[in-house]
Formats: C-alpha cells, structure tokens, sequence
C-alpha cells in the first residue's frame, strides 16, 4: 500500500519523543548514526533511514536544537548540525557523502552538495578522486595543516573559499557548491562545482535584428555576467552582488563602470535594493516594480532588455545594468523615454537609415495611441475635416452598421487584444490556428455580417501594427493600455478629450524620473547630449554622453573635426 | 504665541528654454480667443504695431528692473522686502496678485469654454467641457511649476509648428493692401494703445517670483528679454495676417479670428478645414496658461498668509475659479470685461507694480542706504 513508504517516519517521530535531548550542546550527539562511507552516494533521506544502529531526530530534534555559529572539529556534530540546517531527511535532494581522506592523513570527510545543482563530473574528478586516490601519492606533506594540504595540493577546483561559519555553508551549498568538512578541523572548504541545467545562450526572442549580434541572456546568472563581461574588456566594469529575500535569497549583480558612472547613482541602486524586504525575488519584472519611483503609473522607468550589445552600450553611456538570478531579462537605469523607443539596430545602420526607421517608429507610436480615437473623433465630431469623397466613402461603408462607431471601435480593439493574448497563450503546436481565427474573426466575416465596416478593419489593423513596432515591450503595453483611455476621451469629447489626455500624458511624462534622472531629458529638462534623442546622426557626431545621467566623463569621442584631420603617423 | 516664518517654497529647478517658453504660452495664448479682434478695433489697419510698442516699452522696463535687482542684488523680491517692510503690507500685496490672477484666468476660462462650444463642441453643455479642463488644469497646478515649464517647453516645438502653419497656409488669401493706412487710427492713437496693451505681458509680473528658481541671476535678464520679443512678435504677426486676409472691418467683428483664419485654410482637398487640428494648439496652451495661473493663486495666497504648503490650496481656487467662471451672464460681458477693464488697467498690476517694488527696495535697501552714504561723504 502507498502508506507502507510513509510508516517508518511515525516511527521515528515515536523514537525521538521518547529520546529527546539538545542538540548543539557539546558533546551532545548521541544517538546520532554515521551514514555509510564509500560506495554509491545516497541523499540523507535515504541513508537515515531507520536502520538498526541508526537514530533519528526529526521534528522533537529541531524544537530543542540551537542552531550552532561556527562549524566544530568534531563531525558527528557537523551531521547534526547539517541535518537540521536542511530538514533533513526530509529535504531529499541534499547529498551528504562521507568518505575517508587518502594519504598521510587519516580523517573522515562529509562532502555536502544538492543534487540537480552540481555537475557530479566534477565532483567525481575534480574533489573525490583527488581526496581519496591521489592523495595517497604525495608523501611529502604530512607536517603541513591539514586543511592548507587539502586545498594547496589536493583540490583543483577553481574556486575554493574557506568557510567558518555554517551560514557560509549553507550560501555556498545551496548556490551549486560541495561543502567538505574534515574530522578535526573547524573550518569547511567550499569548492565552486555549479552545473546545473540551463538553456544555452540562443538567439534574442523579443528584440531581434537583422545587423547586429543575435545572441541574448539566459536563465543563468553568471553566463549573464560573462556575456557582458566578455565584451567590455576593461577591469573598470565592476560586478557588485547582493542577495535579496528572506525565505530564499536571489542573487542580484550591479553593473557598471567605475570613474564613468556616476558614484550617487550606484549608491542610490544599491540603496533600494539592500533596503527590499521581501521574502523571495523571483525576476527582474518584480524588482522594477519595487524599486522604482514613484511607484504608480504606466511608463517604464526601466530598460529590461535581453540583449548583451545594448547592455554593454548602456554601461559605457553612464547607466548601471541590474542582473537578478535566473532571469534572462537585465534591467537598465536610468533611462530616458526615448531610450524605449530606439532599437540596437539603429545605432548599427547609417545614419540615414537608423534616423528613417525611428522616424517611422514614432509615426507608429502616434498611431498605435490615437488612430482609433482619431477616427472617432472625426467620424462623430468633425467630418468637415475629410474631403467630402471620403467622408461619404465612409458614410456609405457604416450604412449597414447597427452599432455607434465607438462600440464598434472597442468591440475590435478588444477581439484583437483577446487574440494577441490568446496568441501568446496558445500552445506553439495549435499557434497558426490562432492566426486562421483572427483573420476570419476581424476579416470577413465581421464585414459580411455587418457588424463593423471595412474601414475600420484598415485602422484597427494599422494601430496593431503600430503598437507591435514598438521595441519595448513594456512600453508597447503602455500604448494598448492608454489606446482605450483615448477612445474613451475621443467618444464623449472629440479631439478636445484627445488633447485634455494628451496634455495629462504630457505632464505626468515630463513629471517621471528614472532614479532622479527626468525622462524626458534631454529636451525636458533641456540638456546637452550627442544628436541621439528622435533623430539619429551620425556616429562620428555622437561626441557627448547624455548630460541627465550625470557620467563623470561626458566626451566619449574624440571631436569630428579631430578624427578627420588626424595625421595616422602623428603619435602625438 | 510664535511669529509664524515666511514661508519657503521649494518650486524646483527651471531652466532658460523651460521658463522661457512658459512666458511666451502665457502671454500669447491670448490671441486665439477675442484679443486680436480687440487690437484691431483699438488700432485700425496700424494694429498690429500695438503689440509691438508694447513689447518694446515691457522690454526697457523689465532692463531698468533687471538693472535694479543686480544693483541691489535681489533674487527674490518678497524675501527682500520682507526684511524693511512689515508683513502686513507685503501680505495685502502679495492677495492683491492672487485676486487678480485668479480673476484673469476665470475669465478666459470662461472665454475658452465659450469657443470651445461655439467652434468644435456645440452640443455640449458648457459645464461639462469647464470641468473636463478645470481637472486637467488641477493635475497640472498640484505638479508644480516645475511640470509645468517643462511641459510648455514640449509643447513648444508643436506650438511654434502651428503658429508657423498657421501663419503661412492662409497666405493664399492675403492682400497687403489691406494694411492700410500705415498708420491707422494715428500715432497718438498708435502710442496710447501700446502703453495700455502691455497689461497683456505678465513677464516681469511672473519673473519676479520665478527667477530665484533659475540657476544663475544673470539668466533671469535673457529669459525677459526672449521671451517678450517673441511674445509681442508673434502676435504683431498674426494681427498683420488677419488684417491681410480679412480686412479690418471683418477682423474687428470676429470674436475668435484665428478660428476663422484656420477655417478658410485650403491648400488642396486633403489640406483644409484644419480648424479641429488646431483646436490641440489652443486647448494645450490654455491648459499651460491656466495651470500656471491657478498654481500661481495658491502660491502667492500662501505666501501672503504665511500657509507652510499651497497645494492643497489649488483644489479650493480650483472651485472659488469655477463658479467665478459661470458668474458673467454671457459671453459679451466677459469680452466686455476682460476688453474695458482687464487689458485698459491690467498694466498697474503687471507692469507698475513690480517697478513700485523693485524701486522701492532700490532706495530702501542697505545697498543703496550705504551707496548713498557713500556718495555723501565723498562730497564731503
């Protein structure tokens, strides 16, 4: 019966009830077994198991024990302790694999890792091998520490850390890490044994180009950190790492350049986050949501992006870039709004094509906020506005509409935004059906049944095209999500509701900041900075950083006039 | 019971092209609603030299104020009154500017309802679009001057853009012969006119509180001076276009001439009858105008009453503005207000108030005490 499994638990809880003592006081450790040494390694949930010549403390064990600071000499307390530091043997995937060093030494060691976080080829090769095998060869060290042995002659890991305490044993286990505790010895050695499952670095999914690098972050933290750092060559790129969360601690890194950042900046990132009091931190989505100021409203006041290029970009202009543990998703701060509407692909392009792509990039924007509410406006309040062609045109195609434009205009913003959600939503096998779906939805079908007239098949179609061609994601949800507010306004008000909201938009936009930088700086706040903001120059004019990020060092190009005349023989 | 302080508002940080452009909505928003109309009744086919001797006589008295407040090294003229003259006096200043500008700003308020409803909304109850605006105008006034000089200064690329269109697409209709006579009604006539319009330039009324926000004393001399030469140019300029497209006699008829000016705009069958798109240029400038004119009422109130904080005072002007706006009975008295009372003696509170006071601490000031003692004893 599936309860058969289950049994041998109520038998040790009968066992310590009637067996209790405190852990944690020296010498305390009775009944406490040794798990079997050699052979195949078992998790502790296997190997205390209720064998005869084995006791367990399971939950009386934990009530009475006082978790001890520092590691012991003495290994029956370390099992003690190791066992209630990860519940075990609940806790199934923790490995304790005890075994006896080779060599001159004689000690028993526990290596302590979690399973599915370590890459066992190392730990077959790199740590048990050496510490049972190999140190039988070297004859020479016997008068050295014990622990100076170990590590300068036995482990050839390349991140070794000695540890004292058992919160470092436990940060380093549960970050991928073999713990080794020696009988005897009051100090562990952590040895760096990561090799957990991740997907490799692939081809950015939401913000693709055509020239420029393809690759983007992944779930792992650390190939994140390589990614930028292979591409910034400079020992001034500086990685600070805080771990954030009380129930289970995530790693966030802060990026950026030392003697070009600006230091306040780095202060105030740092602030907010080591000031966060949350239990676990699961993505940089989150992370923006409590960190930035003020905390309402529809703009980003982050860059998330996946891409390396841009990151590394951001880091040379003055910005810190926010890396959180298993998120492929790295934010950067501060930006500016326009930040949000330039692709990498611009600065990659001549300039006049770069300039000619954000122009219609903006043209895009407008229409993916106003159209529908454009064609409300006009249909209902000025019509004088359309040549008279047209406006019959459009009279004659709403003839055999029973709805008021309005409700025809929200009743397909709204079939497009189930279908975009539907979109991402469905499973990849079924997705194209999605496509069939919308198209005989929002088509002709809707046309054919008289529900909605042919032109506004065309604006509805255009402002979905036009909030697709924003490059952020974020900000793309800003505009479908204020699109609705201007229907509204266009539907009570005409074009006079528009300009009340756009006139809100504007204040609430020029009121934003990005950690104390203004979003609309440049221009508002007006401010130095390169040809950069709705237009792109060319690049030998992008001489200056953006004056709002408060860089130390505002020239990042030598001037044109400079590079033109420069004599290349000329060393001075 | 403790002597209350004067109060020390922290209006944020405004820049050069942000202030400037704040001053240039405030002072040319005007022309969209009856004021052209009003410049050319006054001055005939030589109206549009009103503006422009206007702007030339605010010019040289804000140099002689600027002169005086470097001399005296004024920032901030209320703090530096406050130090000689009992704040009662100050305080009874200080409401006086409040009265006034909230009066001002519920009268185009009511003005730019009545367009609103005469030229794009008129089916709409004019309750509805006054308090539509009112609330932008409150979300504007609570974000402080800082928003919004920094949202006129946006608004501003769109609205020179406009201004220019506006000023160019009617062009087809234009006959310069219809500017004359050269010189209108007269020189006398001319000069009269321009000495009373520059109750229309709240320049030297509004840097007088504002410049302690720029950065440094010396940019304070250049946001005037900028700003009242494209004021007064602009708007010369558009009395010269009306004046050219519709003759005078039609002109001083209209009640909103750069409404009419948009409505015969027609370059082809795809540009015309852009009125509706102006409409965003009117309506964005009268929330700016209006914005800062209600923020202005509560800071100087609180000023004047020694109140720690004023923006909580802006929801209560906000209503005291809305039912001032609904109290003229009809569109011809608020013309008649703003024409014969507002615009005819405006001036000896945007113009000759802030000289009395800037003279005033010229001759009061240690600076001047100590120059004149000076001079006193080197004459021995």
């Amino acid at each position: 019966m599936w309860w058969d499994n289950w049994k041998h638990l109520f038998a040790i809880n009968q066992v310590t009830l009637d067996h209790e003592f405190k852990l944690g006081e020296e010498g305390n450790t009775e009944g406490i077994g040794d798990a079997p040494v050699g052979g195949k390694p078992v998790s502790v949930g296997q190997a205390l198991r209720p064998t005869p010549g084995y006791s367990h403390h399971t939950h009386a064990v934990q009530n009475h024990f006082t978790m001890p600071k520092f590691i012991s000499p003495d290994m029956r307390t370390n099992r003690v302790t190791l066992q209630h530091l990860f519940y075990l043997p609940e806790n199934m995937d923790i490995v304790l694999r005890e075994f006896r060093l080779g060599g001159p030494h004689v000690a028993t060691v526990l290596a302590v890792f979690v399973d599915g976080l370590v890459d066992k080829a190392i730990i077959n090769s790199h740590l048990l091998e050496p510490l049972m095998l190999l140190a039988n060869l070297d004859e020479s060290q016997p008068e050295m520490k014990l622990v100076d042995w170990i590590k300068g002659a036995l482990l050839p890991g390349n991140q070794i850390m000695e540890l004292d305490t058992w919160d470092g044993v436990m940060q380093n286990v549960l970050a991928g890490s073999t713990v080794i505790l020696i009988e005897g010895v009051d100090k562990g050695i952590s040895v760096e044994t990561k090799g957990w499952e991740h997907r490799q670095v692939s081809v950015s999914q939401t913000e693709a180009v055509v020239r420029g690098p393809h690759d983007a972050f992944t779930e792992n933290f650390r190939s994140n950190t390589g990614l930028i750092r292979a591409r910034l060559r400079t020992p001034k790129l500086i990685t600070k790492i805080v771990q954030v969360g009380k129930l289970a601690r995530t790693d966030v890194a802060i990026m950026y350049i030392k003697d070009l950042t600006n230091p306040k900046l780095v202060n105030e990132v740092l602030r907010r986050i080591e000031n966060l009091d949350v239990d676990y931190l699961p993505d940089t989505g989150m992370l923006e949501q409590l960190i930035e100021d003020p905390p309402l409203g529809v703009v980003p006041r982050f860059l998330a992006t996946e891409r390396p290029d841009r990151v590394t970009y951001g880091l040379t202009e003055g910005q810190v870039a926010i890396l959180v543990g298993h998120t492929p998703y790295v934010l950067m701060a501060p930006i500016m709004l326009w930040s949000l509407m330039q692709a990498p692909e611009d600065a990659y392009l001549r300039w006049p094509f770069g300039a000619f792509i954000r122009t219609i990039r903006y043209l895009a924007m407008g229409m993916g906020l106003l159209l529908p509410s454009f064609y409300i406006a006009v249909t209902n309040f000025h019509p004088e506005m359309l040549p008279t062609d047209l406006m019959l045109a459009i009279a004659a195609s709403r003839e055999r509409v029973p709805f008021p434009v309005v409700f025809e205009v929200l009743m397909m913003e709204f079939s497009l935004e189930l279908i975009r959600e539907a979109g991402i939503r469905i499973p990849s096998v079924i997705g194209p059906t999605i496509g069939i779906v919308g198209a005989l939805i929002l088509g002709q079908a809707a046309v054919a049944a008289g529900i909605i007239s042919p032109l506004l098949i065309i604006v509805v179609a255009v402002t979905a095209l036009g909030s697709f061609t924003i490059p952020d994601y974020n900000l793309g949800f800003t505009v479908r999500v204020l699109r609705f507010g201007y229907i509204i306004s266009a539907a009570f008000l005409g074009f006079y509701g528009i300009c009340l909201g756009l006139m809100v938009l504007l204040a609430h936009l020029v009121s934003l900041n990005s950690l104390g930088v203004p979003m609309l700086a440049p221009i508002a706040p007006k401010g130095r900075s390169s040809p950069d903001i709705i237009w792109r120059a060319p690049a030998f004019q992008m001489v200056r950083r953006p004056e709002a990020l408060g860089s130390k060092n505002v020239i990042r190009l030598g001037s044109p006039r400079r590079l033109g005349t420069r004599d290349p023989h000329d060393k001075n | 019971m403790p002597k209350k302080r004067m109060p020390s508002f922290r209006i944020g940080r405004l820049g050069v092209p942000e202030l400037t452009s704040l001053l240039i909505i405030y002072s040319v928003s005007d022309v969209f609603l009856s004021y052209p109309s009003r410049i050319v009744t006054e001055g005939a086919t030589s109206g549009w030299m009103i503006p422009l001797l206007a702007g030339v006589i605010v010019l040289v008295v804000w140099l002689v104020i600027d002169r005086i407040l470097k001399k005296t090294k004024t920032t901030n003229v209320i703090e530096s009154l406050a130090t000689w003259v009992p704040f009662p006096l100050i305080s009874v200043v200080l409401l006086i500017l409040s009265i006034f500008i909230l009066l001002q700003t519920s009268l185009i308020l009511r003005e730019f309802t009545e367009a609103v409803i005469a030229t794009v909304l008129p089916n709409t109850p004019p309750p509805i679009v006054a308090l539509t605006f009112l609330l932008v105008v409150i979300y504007f006034s609570t974000k402080g001057v800082e928003v919004i000089s920094r949202a006129a200064l946006m608004f501003m690329y769109s609205f020179i853009a406009g201004m220019v269109l506006l000023l160019v697409l009617p062009l087809s209709w234009f006959h310069t012969v219809q500017l004359l006579p050269i010189w209108g009604n007269g020189i006398k006539n001319i000069a009269a006119y321009g000495m009373i319009n520059t109750s229309t330039f709240y320049q030297i009324l509004i840097l007088l509180f504002l410049s302690p926000a720029l950065r440094k004393e010396s940019l304070r001399t250049k946001v005037g001076i900028y700003s009242i030469i494209v004021s007064a140019v602009l708007v010369s300029a558009f009395v010269i276009v009306l004046l050219g497209t519709f003759t005078m006699p039609v002109t001083e008829k209209m009640t909103y001439p750069i409404y009419q000016l948009s409505r015969i705009i027609y370059v082809s069958r795809f540009i015309q009858r852009l009125e509706a798109i102006f409409v965003f240029i009117w309506t964005s400038a009268a929330v700016i105008k209006m914005g800062l004119g209600l923020w202005f009422t509560a800071y100087l109130f609180a000023y004047a009453q020694k109140i720690p904080v004023y923006r909580p005072l802006i929801f209560i002007f906000a209503l005291i503005l809305y039912m001032l706006t609904f109290l003229p009975p009809d569109l011809p008295t608020v013309l008649s207000l703003a024409g014969s009372i507002y615009e005819t003696y405006g001036g000896l509170i945007t113009i000759l108030l802030p000289v009395l006071l800037v003279l005033f601490g010229y001759f009061r000031t240690p600076t001047a005490k100590l120059r004149y003692q000076q001079e006193e004893g080197r004459r021995g």
